[in-house]
């Protein structure tokens, strides 16, 4: 008895790390994900040529098929392939962690109040969420990028504004169920505060799913991130964006074929790593997301 | 009771690997069904009643969990057969009434279309579309059903609880399998529900032949539906007897004390239970697996008890009974 | 008999259903159609029946989760029925509470023990600071017979028995007089099932608690119950002291039921009464039938049973039954029953 009793929290992320790592695809996921923050981190101190990051130009090393010193060549003005693509790596993720954390809070938020409280505010919330959910994401981004001035800053704004609304529907489907649950009824009996109910009761329980849903959403939010910046309207050079890098080598297909694969390919690396990683959670914590 | 073993289960022990290590959680499991008879397999949540039965329908899979011992069924041996000559076998000769009639029915096909789904499966199968209808339509009568046509066009929603496992049965007895497992059947509707439906099972088995294994932790159900019982806990026997034997005189301690349990209608006040828990699969007990809530323990218990028989049809793994007859009373 | 805690008067609880585009009313489930009857202190009233009985809706109404349709219920001198007597008496809050079926929902599986006990001690305001709270629940933990260490344990560590044991002591937090048990034991197994009932009797005779057990376990009421009600579509069918009930039941549909129980022994065999075979399902509560409900499944009725409802009377042996074989049930035609062509 007492044994079951010791360091619950430690035994149970001990049982979630076995289901976890017996997902070979998870382990992957996950191995990417570490590998790509930790290399974009450290990215000044690994990077052969950190200063090909920025504004650069060495025309006598222009053009250079992948070989050493630069294993993925260098582009049309001189500058290290692979240094570019780690950089990049900064700017996806950033993308990334912005959008999620302005986006997640306020759909959550939105998601648990529309599905504790019936009547009006579920009204308003879920029927001004089916209204963003109708426009096609890409579009919206790109309406409000239309009239705001294209940079990485108004592009994390028009990314953020169109994802909140898949939380609130999220979350708002689980405690549409959750506020059912008889520890729900038991608190109320007890006397607890909505605001308790809400926070303490319910909102711990929407966490597994919520959080799937944002490693799942990292990818999405990244190849979104990446498309803007390959129509411009995303990061603006020299900043490296593998978006913006994949456009300017596009047109020196196929010849100098290095400039945009590379890119690219980092491009699916680190969207098929925050992929698996997800499916991995969704199936340790058994959600539907 | 010399009667021909249809299910014989002979020594079957399963094993899983999990993060915390092997769980050994059936240990020796030796129990038959006979051909036409009725057994119950009763014990507590988690004693492996319900791991028996998806060891039997051969859902055990690995590399997780390890079957070993022997599953005769009909004179074959269940286990290392491929999944393909499993699938021949389940639904067809051995059926399975579950104890959740809503889950167990697909609810966006009707009635019907779920048992011409079963009836085709059968091995004496007739073509035509007629014949499959009225033995439906018959299948439903014997069930007790009243109109069955019309039920036949319903979908599961649209039925009672009380229909929806008559048609499960239905779907379990249409094909006239040999073996029929009944997991909890009943104890999940109301106690007049329950009561009708244990009738209808009854008498259909027993008009057709049919052997069944039925798993339940409801003594009552056990004692009113079998000839003989099974007693599990912490994956193996702890006694076998013939029904009424069992119920008057249980002679396993573990037996004694789950019947001591139940509130009686003699209204002598709740009696206290068993102390302890089922032991933990990683780190069983060696010996006795029952000895830590034993209040007959003694050293010999650190082995593993003896199987003994005590009398026609009876027998229990515990030492008191071992040798010359103890002073314990029973 | 001593003046009752709780006293229920005409209780009904109503569901609309509603269907179509503008939710229009179109049926009512009558769950709870019509309930009388008093709980004294310090006594245990068996409420039994089967799904659809309207035994779980009528607890749930006495804790104030559903606001009644009509009717009144009387708690110190205050008609609970209303929710703006609920809201503006919080005593009466602390002073009602309930432990569920099913240990592994009602607990929350993401917190702690002490997390899940806390609540109640501090919406009520009976604890003020970390020491105080600390001492609470160990408190209430010895008082269900937990170590103190399981406060910091999730329901997740915990065996059936345990949680039910946790939930037990967040009923009992914040020192209520009135209790009901929502089949407290029907999740878990007989060898552990008694050990919480001892706790539970325990409880009740040094606390002076009095219980509401819901319950489909005629078996274990015969052994708890000071009184049992039985309940059918919503309404009471029979109401007696326990051993009057199972020696000599009145309402057809008690003998039906008694019959049915399945048992472990001869003896009890024959305790049971003569065997009445049970025949057809409990209709469902959005379609009653006419007259006295039970009168589809009844193998004693009569020509007036599906015409006329019956009313509740007193019995000889102090008990209600509601039934027109017994005297006084048989309400005057046309006066408060309408008869409906059968």
């Amino acid at each position: 008895m007492s044994t079951a009793v010791a360091a619950p929290a430690a035994d149970q992320l001990r049982r979630t790390w076995y289901a976890f790592s017996r997902n070979t695809g998870s382990v992957v996921g996950l191995a990417v994900v570490v590998i790509v923050v930790l290399a974009t981190a450290l990215a000044p101190w690994i990077t052969p040529f950190p200063r090909h990051a920025r504004a650069f130009t060495d025309f006598e090393h222009a053009s250079l098929a992948p070989a050493r010193p630069h294993l993925f060549g260098t582009d049309t003005i001189g500058r290290d392939i692979l240094t570019r693509v780690v950089f990049g790596f900064r700017f996806s993720l950033l993308l990334g962690v912005v959008v999620l954390s302005a986006a997640v809070p306020t759909g959550v938020m939105l998601g648990l109040v529309a599905g504790y409280y019936r009547g009006w505010p579920e009204t308003v919330i879920m029927r001004v969420t089916d209204i963003f959910l109708s426009i096609p994401p890409l579009a919206l981004a790109l309406a409000i990028l239309a009239v705001l001035e294209p940079n990485l800053q108004n592009a994390m704004l028009a990314v953020s504004v169109m994802w909140w609304p898949w939380y609130t529907r999220l979350v708002y489907g689980l405690v549409s169920s959750l506020r059912n649950e008889a520890y729900v009824q038991a608190a109320q009996i007890v006397g607890a505060s909505p605001v308790h109910i809400l926070l303490r009761e319910i909102l711990p329980n929407c966490l597994p799913a919520v959080l799937t849903k944002m490693t799942l959403d990292m990818a999405f939010v990244i190849l979104i991130g990446s498309s803007l910046s390959f129509l411009g309207l995303g990061v603006q050079p020299p900043d490296p964006d593998l978006g913006t890098m994949v456009a300017d080598g596009a047109k020196y297909m196929p010849d100098l074929w290095w400039i945009s694969v590379f890119p690219g390919l980092g491009i699916l690396v680190i969207v098929l790593g925050f992929n698996l990683l997800g499916d991995g959670l969704r199936d340790v914590f058994g959600v539907e997301v | 009771m010399a009667r021909e073993a249809l299910l014989d289960i002979r020594d079957l022990s399963v094993s899983f690997t999990g993060y915390r290590g092997v769980s050994r959680v059936l240990n020796g499991v030796n129990l038959t069904v006979g051909r036409g008879e009725k057994v119950g397999l009763v014990g507590e949540t988690g004693c492996g009643k319900s791991l028996t039965v998806r060891a039997v329908l051969g859902l055990l899979r690995k590399p997780r969990a390890r079957v070993r011992g022997e599953i005769w069924f009909a004179g074959r041996n269940l286990v290392g057969l491929s999944a393909g000559e499993l699938q021949l076998i389940r639904g067809r000769e051995i059926t399975v009434v579950f104890q959740d009639p809503m889950a167990a029915l697909n609810p966006v096909f009707t009635v019907g279309e779920q048992l011409r789904d079963v009836i085709a499966r059968s091995p004496r199968h007739q073509a035509s579309e007629r014949e499959t209808w009225a033995r439906a339509v018959a299948i439903l009568k014997e069930v007790a059903l009243p109109d069955p046509e019309r039920i036949l066009h319903a979908y599961p929603v649209q039925l009672s609880g009380g229909m929806r496992q008559r048609v499960l049965i239905a779907m379990a007895l249409v094909n006239e399998p040999a073996l029929v497992i009944a997991d909890e059947l009943g104890t999940a509707l109301d106690v007049t529900i329950q009561e009708q439906i244990l009738q209808v099972m009854r008498s259909l088995v027993d008009a057709k032949g049919i052997s069944v294994l039925l798993i339940t932790h409801n003594l009552g159900v056990v004692r009113e539906t079998t000839d003989r019982v099974y007693v599990m806990y912490a994956g193996s026997i702890a006694e076998t007897a013939p029904t009424a034997d069992l119920f008057r005189a249980p002679k396993h301690p573990y037996t004694q004390g789950l019947l001591a349990s139940v509130p009686k209608l003699t209204g002598e006040g709740v009696p206290r239970g068993i102390d302890g828990m089922i032991p933990d699969y990683l780190s069983p007990p060696p010996g006795c697996r029952f000895a830590p809530r034993c209040p007959f323990v003694q050293p010999r218990c650190q082995q593993p008890p003896p199987w003994v028989e005590v009398g026609p049809d009876h027998a229990l793994a515990c030492v008191l009974y071992d040798g010359a007859p103890t002073g314990l009373r029973s | 008999m001593s003046e009752p805690l709780l006293r229920l008067v005409d209780l009904i609880k109503h569901f609309p259903i509603r269907s179509g585009f503008l939710m229009r009313q179109v049926g009512v489930i009558r769950a709870v159609d019509g309930v009388s009857f008093a709980l004294y202190p310090g006594e245990t009233v068996g409420l039994v029946g089967e799904s659809g009985s309207g035994k779980t809706t009528l607890g749930m109404t006495l804790l104030g989760a559903y606001r009644p349709t009509a009717g009144a219920i009387w708690f110190r001198g205050s008609d609970i029925a209303d929710p703006v007597v609920r809201r503006r008496v919080p005593a009466i809050k602390k002073a009602i509470q309930v432990v569920f079926q099913d240990p592994g929902s009602s607990l929350n599986p993401r917190r702690t023990v002490r997390q899940t006990l806390e609540v109640p001690l501090r919406v009520h305001g009976l604890v003020h600071t970390g020491v105080q709270v600390q001492r609470r629940i160990s408190e209430l933990l010895e008082m269900v017979e937990l170590p103190w260490e399981f406060m910091y344990a999730f329901p997740g560590a915990l065996s059936g028995g345990q949680k039910q044991r946790v939930a037990i002591a967040r009923a009992l937090a914040t020192a209520p007089a009135f209790v009901v048990l929502d089949e407290p034991t029907s999740a878990l197994d007989v060898s552990v099932q008694g050990k919480i009932i001892a706790l539970l009797l325990d409880l009740q005779r040094r606390l002076g608690l009095t219980y509401l057990f819901i319950t489909h376990d005629l078996s274990l009421m015969r052994n708890v119950a000071t009184r049992v009600a039985v309940m059918y579509l919503g309404k009471l069918a029979e109401l007696a002291d326990t051993a009057a009930l199972f020696s000599s039941p009145r309402h057809p549909y008690t003998r039906m039921l008694l019959s049915a129980i399945p048992v472990v022994s001869d003896e009890e065999e024959a305790l049971k009464p003569r065997w009445v075979a049970p025949r057809g399902e409990t209709p469902s509560p959005a379609h009653v039938p006419s007259g006295c409900s039970f009168h589809p499944r009844c193998p004693e009725a009569f020509a007036i049973c599906p015409r006329l409802d019956p009313v509740v009377a007193a019995t000889d042996g102090g008990g209600l039954v509601r039934c027109h074989l017994y005297p006084g049930c048989t309400p005057a035609e046309g006066v408060d029953a309408t008869p409906t062509p059968s």
